[in-house]
């Protein structure tokens, strides 16, 4: 690993804690800073200040949420990273390939269908996960099961596209059945947000997404071969089936269950991972999982906090601010990048 | 010869060809015409006029007040002029009447006979009208509407069941062949945003006279309800004189009650609903938060992006900051949808604390609200009154709004064990009798709801086997042992009261009388006349008339847990 490497690396990770506190210290309801450190100082070392209403603000809304954050930021962008790498090209992400366009009708056949009986009803956090990691694991399979019919990239991806689109037709017919109260909550839902996010939630989130991340980085080195293509890899004793598999469920996993709790979050996963290959200029894998990780954290926490704050107290879908914030920043990189 | 047969062949080309095209223009008329599946028969001739002169009908002089989207312009002869909110210009003719010639716009012979609605709140309107003129035969001109939901506007789910009424599909996304086949003289829809438009355009390049009612949009309860006007306009002199005259009595209720909260102490509030673990709450300069305003309330979002008439999505910490000052919190959504305190207080760790939630002042809306609350306004603004303000408008009946419990919370008042299920409530009286208390007609979603989906609901048909009586609230017919009855004297029900008991009980009366629920004092009622009653399926709840504490339990058989709260637990 070169020098510049570690030194961006330290940067990105010593990046988390101020971010972590920015966001945890601004919010709606002003609460001064030195308050916010004491009442995370106070959390951490177990002080009874549960009585009151900052106490809450802090520990039952915003750090959850600041860590739901950083959780879907870093697992959106790892599902686009591996997507990109699968593919051999670098427009993919979990939206172009469909595979959130199958996470976001499993969960509205969870909402609208209604007689879909789910253990637990049909908000527990499990039956979300489960409906959702169901819509984009199918969708990736048949995006699979295609590629090895169609050779070309371009045709996949139109594919991909495609079956979004049977997926938002599907979704139609749904909707046109669902009842108002239905349709408005699945609306509400497909607009994403954070802030609904809870602690049991987010234990389910941080279950799914650390296996997922130590899986990924192992999978790094099969990764930079596959790269290189399917037929060098496997000179190199790369096992390119075991690794393909590896890609599409671990993308697949981390899609589904951030669109699970938080709705579809636009830009990310194909954003980030573009960003930090521009920062670390590699297409080492090993390097680029894990710092695709951190970015998206910070990008996805810091566009969480403009949704809550640039017209506070009203809240807007954190799909508009990522979306807002990352297409110029992408745009300029990639611009900089050409000349 | 030869010239001859040419001329033959001439004659005989020209005459097939005449055939033809007339056989083709036939078969194209046929063929456009059931393109666009109108039915074959010819359209009613009831309007088509025989004898123009006689036209002498004489239209109210309505005008409109508050509502800013709808006009009417009384020509002062026989026909009406209504503008419609998307500025449509409509001609009323009396049927029998002649279309007016100089005058431009969309000619509607009233009263029309058949209409397709597009919203609930239209229909509650002529309901309205229909109860006014005691002619509940005007609903049968709802041939169409795009709610296949619950109905409690009465007799329409009815009018479904047996074919009268038709769905036309959803109203985001109508089935237009299907409201062309049922033929209607208008169809009266809601816009306000870009896909609705399109449905309106669509409707109308099919050839349907399309009428715009955006009363959601106005901005105050009143205005919305002035919108009865336009309704009762499209069914003729009368329907409008009967429109006016609700309205009229409407406003005077509104402006008895703005006159009443004066001067009384300021409630704060917290008006707000949570989807999908979003939360939505009216902007400060909204209906509702105005007219909660005139009667003394002090809304909690006061916020500068909050200042708006729409309604936004707020922050949780908000919400949660804001929300444990409230003196009193309305959550907008309602049963089987909304059923219980637990997910909001889970959501918002800081409700807990509000005082509202001590003194059992927190309500959502019956699902009724969103039907019947159109056709009501004086009793929204009536019965929202008294939510701000128990005390003082004791005795207000409270339909549109049902008190909202803890799930499964239980706890012994004046000697009853109180089950608290979210939005009704199980009492063990002193005799060990299980009751049911239940807003009225929620019991009815059991038909309509899968209990699968709704938990609430499946609690909800348990526990409907599992009690002796089930009670609907509020109570309006009341048999009382004399010692209870100054319980709902104090709560201002006096008039509900159709029987005191005072001495020994006459089964055979209070049978009788078929009253909602009966109220015996345990040391003079045994339990054998109480089986009695029961085995007549008559709801009985014992109780002990000498502890004050009963009060409260008799508060709950009205919907007001807050007042007994007051009176009889603080």
């Amino acid at each position: 690993m070169k020098s510049r490497h570690i030194i961006l690396f330290s940067i990105l990770l010593l990046s988390l804690i101020p971010t972590f506190l920015i966001c945890v210290c601004v919010g709606p309801e002003y609460i001064p800073p030195l308050k916010v450190l004491s009442i995370l100082y106070s959390g951490i070392v177990g002080n009874n200040h549960s009585s009151t209403v900052f106490y809450d603000i802090v520990w039952r809304i915003r750090v959850p949420r600041v860590i739901a954050s950083f959780i879907a930021g870093a697992a959106l962008s790892i599902s686009g990273l591996l997507l990109q790498i699968l593919f051999r090209n670098p427009i993919v992400g979990p939206w172009v390939l469909g595979v959130e366009s199958g996470s976001v009708l499993a969960v509205g056949l969870l909402i609208l269908a209604g007689a879909l009986v789910v253990p637990g009803g049909v908000t527990s956090p499990w039956a979300l996960f489960a409906a959702s990691l169901i819509g984009a694991l199918a969708v990736m399979f048949i995006v699979l099961i295609l590629a090895g019919v169609v050779r070309s990239i371009v045709t996949l991806l139109l594919i991909g596209v495609t079956i979004g689109y049977l997926c938002s037709a599907m979704l139609s017919i749904l909707e046109a059945l669902a009842t108002k109260i239905q349709l408005q909550a699945f609306v509400m839902w497909s607009l994403g947000s954070l802030g609904a996010v809870t602690w049991s939630q987010i234990k389910v989130m941080t279950l799914v997404f650390i296996p997922c991340l130590v899986l990924s980085i192992i999978c790094g080195k099969g990764l930079n071969a596959y790269i290189l293509g399917e037929e060098h890899a496997k000179t190199l004793g790369v096992n390119v089936r075991i690794v393909r598999i590896m890609v599409i469920l671990v993308s697949s996993i981390l899609t589904a269950v951030i669109t699970a709790f938080a709705g579809p979050i636009a830009f990310i996963g194909l954003a980030v991972p573009h960003i930090a290959r521009l920062l670390y200029r590699t297409a080492d894998s090993r390097i680029l999982i894990p710092a695709s990780a951190i970015i998206g954290a910070v990008v996805t926490a810091y566009c969480d906090l403009a949704s809550r704050m640039m017209l506070a107290p009203v809240e807007l879908p954190i799909s508009t601010t990522t979306s807002l914030f990352g297409a110029p920043i992408l745009i300029m990189l990639l611009t900089r990048r050409r000349s | 010869m030869a010239r001859k047969s040419v001329i033959i062949g001439v004659a005989i080309a020209i005459i097939v060809i005449i055939i033809a095209g007339v056989a083709s223009y036939i078969y194209l008329s046929h063929v456009r015409k059931s393109t666009v599946t109108r039915p074959t028969k010819v359209s009613k001739p009831t309007h088509v006029v025989t004898r123009a002169p006689t036209c002498k009908v004489a239209w109210p002089s309505v005008t409109v007040q508050y509502a800013r989207l709808f006009k009417i312009i009384n020509t002062g002869k026989y026909y009406l002029i209504v503008k419609d909110a998307a500025n449509h210009t409509f001609i009323l003719v009396p049927r029998g009447c002649p279309a007016p010639k100089n005058v431009s716009g969309i000619v509607i012979y009233v009263p029309v006979k058949r209409v397709v609605y597009f919203s609930t709140t239209e229909v509650a309107l002529l309901y309205r009208i229909a109860q006014a003129l005691h002619k509940m035969s005007m609903l049968k001109t709802v041939v169409g509407v795009t709610w296949r939901g619950v109905w409690w506007i009465p007799y329409m789910q009815e009018l479904l069941n047996n074919g009268t009424t038709k769905y036309v599909g959803s109203s985001w996304e109508p089935n237009i062949e299907e409201i062309l086949a049922l033929d209607p003289d208008l169809v009266v829809m809601y816009t306000g945003f870009a896909t609705m438009v399109q449905i309106m355009n669509k409707l109308e390049k099919a050839g349907l006279k399309v009428f715009v009612d955006n009363e959601w949009l106005e901005k105050s309860y009143i205005a919305r309800f002035e919108w009865i006007k336009a309704i009762g306009a499209l069914y003729g002199p009368e329907a409008l004189k009967a429109a006016e005259e609700v309205f009229n009595s409407a406003v005077k209720t509104i402006e008895e009650v703005y006159d009443m909260c004066r001067g009384l102490p300021k409630v704060r509030y917290a008006w707000f609903v949570m989807y999908w673990g979003k939360f939505y709450v009216p902007g400060a300069e909204s209906y509702v938060a105005k007219a909660l305003a005139k009667m003394g309330g002090e809304y909690l979002f006061q916020s500068a992006t909050l200042r708006r008439t729409g309604s936004a999505t707020v922050s949780r910490e908000y919400i949660d900051a804001q929300v444990a000052k409230a003196q009193l919190i309305v959550i907008s959504g309602f049963p089987p949808y909304t059923t219980s305190l637990n997910p909001y207080v889970k959501a918002l760790p800081d409700m807990i604390k509000a005082p509202a939630l001590r003194t059992f002042r927190v309500f959502e809306y019956h699902p009724s609200y969103w039907q019947l609350g159109y056709a009501y306004t004086g009793k929204v603004i009536l019965q929202i009154a008294s939510l701000l303000h128990p005390e003082k408008f004791r005795g207000v009946y409270r339909t549109f709004f049902i008190p909202l419990y803890f799930t499964d919370k239980t706890m012994s008042i004046g000697g009853v064990e109180i089950t608290w299920r979210g939005y009704y409530e199980i009492i063990r009286d002193l005799y060990g009798d299980k009751i049911l208390i239940i807003p009225w007609g929620l019991t009815r979603q059991l038909k309509y709801f899968n209990p699968k989906v709704f938990p609430a609901l499946a609690t909800l048909e348990k526990d409907i086997k599992s009690v002796n009586a089930i009670v609907q609230t509020p109570v309006r017919r009341v048999v009382v042992y004399y010692t209870c009855a100054r319980y709902i004297d104090d709560l201002g029900f006096t008039k509900s009261i159709i029987y005191t008991v005072t001495g020994s009980v006459n089964i055979g009366k209070i049978v009788s009388m078929h009253p909602d629920v009966v109220i015996l004092d345990s040391s003079h009622v045994s339990k054998n006349i109480v089986d009695e009653l029961i085995s007549h399926k008559i709801p009985v709840i014992v109780l002990d008339c000498s502890n004050v504490k009963s009060g409260f339990i008799i508060s709950l058989l009205y919907n007001y847990p807050d007042l007994g709260y007051m009176l009889f637990l603080k």
